[in-house]
């Protein structure tokens, strides 16, 4: 878990700019993963913290319908568009593609 | 030289099963296509046998495995009663015993025929034995990822869970559990039946502060105009019955 590595500014970074998730500010930071129209994850990313402590690390993870290893790779970098899209559709979260 | 009977048995429809956190329960009974897989059987469909001593020996074991099915069922119902405020596990309770009566019915039925005609041993294609070992197999599955809710609630349970019976104000109607740990340097507040959000803070009742915030307001968005997934779609009817929302 590379929960110590990142800040939640980088979190929500990489959320708006792999994912295309759109944050609305309130009291917490709030967002909709959405595939061809349809909301299918929400996550919630807590302002200014670092490092992210180890339970609410796995909780965004979670929300995004990732393991912690798969939210690491979100975050590092390697997991793309495609490959988040691949793990949604394994969970059958999302349609197969055509 | 293989006989060829009808099949004079029924099959029950599954009905449809809260979603959400039981995907892989769904994603199991949505495997079963009942009504048109191969277990959907009629009058009109002949039954073909091949193999008599292996039949035999499978339907034993399909007898023997049901018995274990129905011991394991009744441990689950009898705590489901417990608790049966939850919609959810109504439903989920209703899935399974409606399996279970249809694997029940499907035995029962080919007894009948067993005694009914002598040749009626030849009553099974080896592809409905396939079909029966392949239902026990999915039964499992299910079962599997309902105990393992049950260990999650159980944790919950015993590890200092407190029931929550209103969020931000509003009065629910059914209590939620609300779980509160150590995170780091803070606390944080994970709630059972809403898997979906979570709280953190400094101290507890900053995360569960947060916590409720949360709840709240992915009720208010579930209340757009916005078309979901199946996980929030369920997940909004389960809010709306929370917050007494009826539409």
């Amino acid at each position: 878990m590379k929960n110590n590595d990142y800040d939640t500014l980088r979190v929500k970074s990489v959320c708006e700019n792999k994912l295309g998730i759109e944050f609305r500010n309130g009291s917490e930071s709030n967002g909709w993963f959405v595939h061809e129209g349809k909301r299918i994850a929400r996550v919630t990313v807590p302002y200014g913290r670092k490092p992210i402590p180890p339970k609410t690390y796995k909780s965004m993870a979670s929300q995004l319908k990732l393991s912690v290893s798969e939210f690491d790779s979100l975050l590092d970098c390697p997991l793309k568009l495609e490959q988040y899209l691949d793990a949604l559709r394994k969970q059958g979260l999302i349609d197969p593609q055509p | 030289m293989p006989v060829t009977m009808p099949y004079m048995g029924s099959v029950p429809i599954i009905p449809p099963v809260f979603e959400g956190r039981f995907r892989t329960v769904i994603h199991a009974f949505d495997k079963m296509e009942w009504n048109c897989g191969p277990l959907a059987l009629s009058a009109t469909q002949p039954v073909l046998f091949e193999n008599v001593s292996k039949a035999r020996l499978t339907i034993d074991s399909v007898l023997e495995s049901m018995q274990n099915l129905h011991d394991r069922f009744e441990r689950l119902s009898v705590w489901l009663r417990k608790e049966c405020h939850n919609p959810e596990k109504r439903q989920v309770e209703l899935a399974l015993l409606t399996m279970l009566r249809g694997l029940q019915q499907l035995l029962s039925d080919m007894q009948v025929q067993w005694e009914k005609f002598p040749e009626a041993v030849h009553i099974v294609t080896r592809n409905q034995i396939d079909d029966i070992e392949r239902l026990i197999g999915i039964y499992n599955l299910s079962c599997a990822s309902y105990e393992s809710y049950l260990a999650e609630e159980e944790h919950f349970s015993l590890k200092g869970s407190m029931l929550n019976n209103s969020v931000q104000g509003y009065k629910l109607t059914a209590s939620i559990r609300v779980h509160v740990e150590d995170d780091d340097t803070g606390k944080h507040a994970s709630c059972l039946e809403i898997p979906q959000v979570y709280g953190f803070g400094e101290t507890e009742s900053e995360a569960l502060a947060m916590l409720e915030r949360e709840i709240l307001s992915l009720y208010e968005d579930l209340q757009e105009d916005v078309p979901l997934s199946e996980e929030y779609r369920l997940l909004r009817e389960q809010l709306d019955a929370l917050f007494n929302n009826e539409k």
